[in-house]
């Protein structure tokens, strides 16, 4: 069953991949596979502070390895967990971007001084990127060691899922992942992108993930810099695609587009995946609890931060330096 | 299992042409453990320097790798500590110190040719050469059919 969804979402996919894997993805070993624990999800209701779903990501991966360390055995997947979310205007930036000069300021972070984004350099792979109300940003939380997933085969298969729920759910055509020039990402063209990925992995626990640009508010912020590092490639969403190529297209919504992605995990995971809300205590759940607090704590944060604080729906370019 | 570790010397110990000095000292380890995180460590009991990098497994799990992080030369790490990352397709995956110690080199050559890793993990692409604090922690990481037992296992 596993190998079976997941052939089909690569095997859609109208270029093969030649950076991305000399072995194939499409084939996991399903023989060893042991059952595995449902995976939990979460749709926050409230925009993320940047720091807030940073932190949240760093305390969940801590409460984990820490549950790990206890019950190697009995914690095997046990938390893993799918955070689906849109953050407030935030420019970031990959790990390799820190290196060069770490106490010089990033060259793309001049650009948006100023335009009322905050600007972070992140752990994750990748460069440039914007996130910002208008996009859904996901965050998966998985132990890809008791997954037995390999990390490129993780990249791909959500650059698969998500360009599946393009194509397939919404009926975008063109849709280019990978991008015939290798780059990761979901494109509508080869210079048009619409939905970008960027991993970190501790001990082989993944956070971080991947954005998509669901209404065209995030694309203003995009144009400010040169995003993924690509000079001729340009941001995109889905309503624009959807305007584009439908007469009168329904156009989702940020949290449509959440709801519609989750059971695509389960299917991709060949796992169930229930609501995190619905945790209870009892001692050998006392991972999942803690876990469930920690992003119970995280929304009301948020709240707490935004409250009689609004963001800007465009960038200001009149103080830019 | 003493006789796979005695077996490397054989090949590492030609490197240099032994001095009068040393002959009182010409017995010499090299031998090669590994952690869960799979990463290796070559231990040389002469200088006590460790020469860390990834396996061959991690390398074909990561794919291409594009960019590598290493810590600086001279820092003090403990075993376990994030010491950098090895960025592959918009993925970085944290390293970690196998051991306690002094960075005594970094290599260089990965800035520039950051594949090296995917070419030669367990060689040329090697990381990073720890002076060990603590010898004893090397020898409490995996064996080669340990970590082979760990790898299949997963």
């Amino acid at each position: 069953m596993v190998s079976r969804s997941l052939a089909r979402l690569i095997h859609q996919t109208p270029f093969r991949q030649v950076s991305l894997s000399s072995a194939s993805c499409s084939s996991p070993a399903s023989s060893s596979k042991s059952i595995l624990p449902p995976l939990r999800y979460h749709i926050f209701s409230e925009p993320l502070p940047y720091l807030v779903g940073l932190k949240l990501q760093n305390d969940i991966i801590s409460t984990r390895l820490k549950a790990k360390a206890k019950d190697p055995v009995g914690s095997r997947g046990k938390g893993d967990v799918i955070l689906m979310l849109e953050h407030t205007p935030t420019y970031t930036t990959g790990r390799r971007d820190n290196s060069p000069n770490p106490n010089e300021l990033h060259p793309e972070e001049k650009k948006v001084q100023n335009v009322g984004a905050e600007f972070y350099i992140t752990k994750r792979g990748g460069q440039v990127t914007y996130h910002g109300p208008g996009q859904l940003v996901g965050y998966p939380i998985l132990d890809l060691n008791v997954m037995e997933t390999p990390t490129r085969c993780y990249v791909e298969y959500l650059q698969a899922m998500l360009a599946e729920y393009a194509r397939d759910d919404l009926g975008i055509k063109g849709v280019l992942a990978p991008h015939p020039e290798g780059h990761v990402g979901v494109f509508s063209s080869p210079t048009e992108k619409f939905a970008s990925i960027g991993i970190h992995l501790s001990h082989r626990i993944t956070s971080h993930g991947f954005a998509m640009n669901i209404t065209p508010q995030p694309i203003k912020w995009f144009d400010l810099v040169m995003a993924c590092g690509l000079a001729d490639v340009h941001a995109t969403s889905l309503h624009q695609l959807l305007l584009r190529d439908k007469a009168d297209p329904t156009l989702p919504s940020v949290p449509d587009v959440a709801q519609a992605l989750i059971p695509k995990f389960g299917e991709l995971f060949s796992r169930d995946i229930t609501p995190l809300r619905e945790e209870k205590g009892g001692d050998d759940n006392e991972e999942l609890v803690q876990i469930s607090s920690l992003v119970m704590a995280a929304e009301e944060e948020a709240e707490r931060l935004n409250k009689g604080k609004g963001w800007p729906g465009e960038p200001d370019l009149s103080r830019r330096a | 299992m003493l006789a796979l570790r005695f077996a490397r010397p054989a090949l590492r110990t030609v490197t240099g042409t032994p001095k009068p000095a040393l002959r009182f000292s010409a017995l010499r380890f090299i031998s090669t453990r590994y952690t869960t995180d799979h990463e290796w460590v070559a231990f040389d009991s002469a200088s006590n320097i460790g020469t860390v990098g990834i396996t061959d497994y991690a390398q074909k799990a990561l794919g291409d790798v594009v960019f590598v992080e290493l810590p600086g030369q001279g820092a003090e790490v403990a075993q376990g500590d994030s010491i950098g990352a090895v960025e592959s397709v918009k993925a970085a995956s944290d390293i970690y110190a196998p051991v306690s110690g002094v960075v005594e080199e970094i290599n260089e050559t990965l800035a520039d040719q950051p594949g090296l890793l995917n070419k030669a993990p367990e060689g040329n692409g090697w990381l990073a050469k720890i002076k060990l604090s603590d010898p004893a922690e090397f020898e409490a990481l995996l064996s080669d059919e340990a970590y082979k037992a760990h790898c299949e296992g997963q």
